[in-house]
C-alpha cells in the first residue's frame, strides 16, 4: 500500500508539470503585453522595450517556458506578481487557508447532510419524504451558487440585516459563503447516496444480513452504507475540488481573500504570473484530493485495495508459508 | 429461546435431549398452515404461494421440490419473515414455530428469531456475503447479536465455526472475494449454523456450485445436521439431492403442495401426475429407454392461475371436474398426502405401470 501511495505521489509530478506547461503556453499566446502590465499605462515605448528585454519577454517561447518551470519546480518560487510586485508564493500562503476553510467546511456539511438525506430517501423510496428530498436535491443541483449567494445577501443582509454581506471576521461572515458554496455539493451527495443505496438495498447480502436477525440500524451502517460508499466518495472528492476551485466566484461575491479572489483579480488585472501561480496551486490541491479519494476508496473496499496491493502481497505469501 | 451464554457442548447436549423428548411426543416443531403470499405491483398480482400447509418434526429434513417460480423460496422467506415488502403481501395463514405464531410476530421479536432459531442458507454464495466485510466478522456478527458474549469469545466462536465448515481459522480476516464459490457457501453455512438454530432453511444451497463442490457441501450439511440435530427445510429442484438428504418431501407446483409424504412414499409410490411426470423425466442409470417422457407445457403464469387443479392443463389424466373444482389435499396412505381428484380412476398401480 505504501508503495502505491509513493507511486501515486510521484505520478503527480508529471501531471502538475503538464498543468504548468499548459497554463504557461495559453498565457504566452494570449494577446497582451506583460511589460505594459508591469509598467502601467502611459509608459514611453523605449522604456517598455527596455523592460521587455530585462523580463526576457523577447526570448523564444521554449527559453521562457524553461525559465518559468525552473523557477517554479526547482526554486519552488511562483514568481512576483506583476501589478502589486509581491511574492506570489507568500500571497498564496496567506490566501490558501481561506479557500481551504471554505471548502473544508462546505464538504463537511455536504457529507453530514447529503449522506443521511440520501439514506433516508433510499429507505423510504417513493414515499412522501423521499419525493420531497428528491425535489429539494434536484433544486440544489440546479441552482447556480452565485445566484444563491446573491439571494442570500439580499435576504439576510439587505432585508433582514442579520448577516454581514461581505468581508471576513467572525463566524457570522462565514455563514452565507459556506451555505452558497456547499448547497450544490450537498445535493449531489444526497442524489448519489440515494441511487447507490437503492442499488445496494436489493443485493443478496442485505437479505443475508436481515436473515441474521440484525437490527435495521446495523444493517444500514454495516452492510448497506459501506457498500454504497464508493461512488459517494468519488462524488465527494469531485465536490471538494469543485468547492476549492469554484469558490472563486463565491470568494469574489463575499470578498473573501482566498486563492479564488486572488485569481479573479489577477485575471482582471492581466497579471499573468499571479494567474499561473494560482492555477498551479489549485491543480496541486486537486491532485492531492484525488489521491486521497482513491486511498479512502481502497480503505473502504478491500477489492480495490487488492488491485493496488494484490500482486505485492501474493508474491510474499507463499514465502511466508514456506518459512 | 434460551441459548444464552451456555457453551457449545452444553448446548448440543440439551438439543439432543430435546430432540429425544419431541421424538416421543411426536410434537410438530414447525407447522405452516394455509400460508398464502402474493406479490402485488401496480400492473399485476403474482400469486406465489396459495394455501400451503406442512409440518416438520424436530431433527427431520423436509425437501421442498418444485420448478423455478413454484414458490419454494417465497415459502422459506415467509417463515423467516424476510419477504420483500412491498411488493410481497401475506394473504393469510399461520406459521407456528414451537407453538408460537411467528407470522404475526413483531419486527423486534423477529430479530431474535432470525439468525438464532431460524436461519437460512442462500442460493448464490457469490452474492450472499457482504463484499466489504471480513468473513470472520460476518460470522461473529450473528453470534454477537444473539448471544451475550464478549468480543473475544465471539471471535473464538466464529473461528471455531470456520474450522467446523473446513476453512482454516487463520483466514478469519479475509474478504469474500478471496474465496471460491464453494468456500463462500461454507462461510454462509457457518453463518447459518453459528447460533445452533432449531430450523435451517436451505434455499437451493448447491444450485450455483459445480458438481464436485455440490457433493462436498451436501456432505458437510449432512455431517453438521447429524451433529446439531437441526430441523432442515431443503429447497431444491434436484430430485437427486432430495433422495440423498431428505426424510420427507413436499412437491410444490404453482404455489401449492401437490404431494407430500416420506421419501419412500414420494419416490416409491408417487401418486400425483406431476410427480409421476417428474420421475418420468429422469433417465434411469440402468434403463434402456430411448426417450425420456417430459411433462408437456409450461408452469402456469402465476398472475393468472388456471381454475380448479393448477396442473390440469398439462395433465394427461385431467377430467372435466379437474378444470373447475378446487382440489383439496387427501391422505391416501398414512402420512402420504396428494392433491388430485383422479386418484381412484386410473389406480396407482396402473399409473406406475405406464
Amino acid at each position: 500500500m505504501l508503495k502505491y501511495i509513493l507511486k501515486r505521489l510521484l505520478m503527480m509530478i508529471p501531471v502538475i508539470l503538464c498543468v504548468a506547461i499548459l497554463v504557461f503556453t495559453i498565457i504566452y499566446f494570449t494577446p497582451g503585453d506583460a511589460a505594459q502590465v508591469v509598467a502601467g499605462q502611459g509608459t514611453p515605448a523605449e522604456k517598455l522595450d527596455e523592460l521587455r528585454e530585462s523580463m526576457g519577454l523577447n526570448d523564444p517561447y521554449f527559453v521562457q517556458l524553461g525559465r518559468y518551470l525552473h523557477q517554479v519546480f526547482v526554486k519552488l518560487d511562483l514568481g512576483t506578481a506583476m501589478v502589486n510586485k509581491t511574492s506570489i508564493t507568500s500571497d498564496m500562503q496567506a490566501r490558501f487557508p481561506y479557500s481551504m476553510t471554505l471548502a473544508l467546511i462546505g464538504i463537511a456539511f455536504a457529507i453530514c447532510v447529503g449522506i443521511p438525506l440520501g439514506v433516508y430517501s433510499a429507505l423510504h423510496q417513493n414515499k412522501v419524504g423521499d419525493r420531497i428530498a428528491v425535489v429539494v436535491s434536484m433544486l440544489g443541483v440546479s441552482v447556480p451558487h452565485f445566484w444563491l449567494a446573491l439571494m442570500l445577501i439580499l435576504l439576510f443582509s439587505v432585508k433582514l440585516g442579520w448577516l454581514p454581506a461581505y468581508g471576513v471576521g467572525g463566524i457570522a461572515y462565514w455563514i452565507m459563503p459556506i451555505i452558497a458554496n456547499c448547497v450544490g455539493g450537498m445535493a449531489t451527495t444526497a442524489r448519489q447516496t440515494r441511487s447507490s443505496m437503492l442499488e445496494v438495498i436489493h443485493c443478496d447480502y442485505i437479505v443475508t444480513a436481515r436473515s441474521k436477525g440484525l437490527k435495521q440500524s446495523q444493517i444500514i451502517l454495516r452492510h448497506m452504507l459501506p457498500n454504497a460508499l464508493i461512488p459517494i466518495i468519488t462524488v465527494t472528492g469531485m465536490n471538494f475540488g469543485g468547492m476549492l476551485g469554484g469558490g472563486l466566484i463565491i470568494e469574489q461575491i463575499f470578498t473573501i481573500p482566498g486563492v479564488g479572489f486572488y485569481l479573479t483579480k489577477g485575471i482582471t488585472q492581466r497579471d499573468y504570473y499571479a494567474v499561473m501561480g494560482g492555477v498551479i496551486l489549485l491543480s496541486v490541491a486537486f491532485s492531492v484530493i484525488m489521491l486521497a479519494t482513491d486511498l479512502i476508496q481502497a480503505f473502504v473496499d478491500p477489492r480495490i485495495k487488492a488491485q493496488y496491493a494484490g500482486d505485492v502481497k501474493r508474491r510474499r505469501k507463499p514465502h511466508a508459508r514456506e518459512a | 429461546m434460551g441459548n444464552g451464554a451456555s457453551n457449545d457442548a452444553g448446548n448440543g447436549a440439551s438439543k439432543t435431549m430435546r430432540g429425544a423428548d419431541v421424538g416421543e411426543e411426536k410434537q410438530k416443531f414447525l407447522e405452516v398452515r394455509d400460508l398464502s403470499v402474493r406479490y402485488e405491483t401496480k400492473e399485476e398480482t403474482v400469486y406465489a404461494v396459495n394455501g400451503v400447509s406442512f409440518s416438520l418434526e424436530k431433527g427431520r429434513t423436509l425437501g421442498l421440490v418444485g420448478e423455478t417460480g413454484a414458490g419454494k423460496t417465497t415459502i422459506a422467506r415467509a417463515i423467516l419473515g424476510i419477504l420483500p415488502s412491498p411488493p410481497a403481501v401475506v394473504g393469510g395463514g399461520e406459521i407456528l414455530l414451537g407453538g408460537d405464531d411467528i407470522l404475526g410476530a413483531s419486527e423486534r421479536e423477529m430479530h431474535d428469531i432470525r439468525g438464532n432459531r431460524v436461519t437460512m442458507i442462500f442460493q448464490d454464495p457469490m452474492t450472499a456475503l457482504n463484499p466489504v466485510m471480513t468473513i470472520g466478522r460476518q460470522i461473529e456478527e450473528v453470534i454477537e447479536s444473539h448471544e451475550r458474549v464478549s468480543k473475544d469469545e465471539a471471535r473464538k466462536r466464529a473461528e471455531e465455526m470456520l474450522e467446523m465448515v473446513g476453512i482454516l481459522a487463520e483466514r478469519y480476516s479475509e474478504y469474500p472475494h478471496q474465496f471460491s464459490g464453494g468456500m463462500k457457501q461454507r462461510v454462509v453455512i457457518a453463518i447459518a449454523l453459528a447460533c445452533n438454530p432449531d430450523l435451517l432453511l436451505a434455499d437451493e444451497p448447491t444450485t450455483a456450485l459445480d458438481v464436485t463442490i455440490q457433493a462436498q457441501v451436501l456432505d458437510l450439511m449432512k455431517t453438521l445436521h447429524k451433529k446439531q440435530n437441526t430441523s432442515t427445510i431443503l429447497i431444491t429442484h434436484d430430485l437427486g439431492v432430495v433422495s440423498e438428504m431428505c426424510d420427507e418431501v413436499a412437491i410444490v407446483y404453482a404455489g401449492e403442495i401437490v404431494e407430500m409424504g416420506s421419501l419412500e412414499d414420494i419416490f416409491e409410490r408417487p401418486a400425483h401426475p406431476y410427480m409421476l411426470g417428474l420421475l418420468g423425466a429422469i433417465p434411469a442409470i440402468d434403463g434402456d429407454e430411448e426417450k425420456l417422457s417430459p411433462i408437456p407445457g409450461m408452469t402456469p403464469d402465476p398472475t393468472s392461475l388456471p381454475p380448479g387443479c393448477k396442473f390440469h392443463p398439462r395433465c394427461k389424466y385431467a377430467a372435466e371436474a379437474c378444470k373447475s373444482e378446487p382440489v383439496g389435499m387427501k391422505e391416501i396412505a398414512p402420512g402420504h398426502f396428494c392433491r388430485c381428484l383422479n386418484l381412484a380412476a386410473p389406480n396407482l398401480a396402473a399409473r406406475e405401470a405406464e
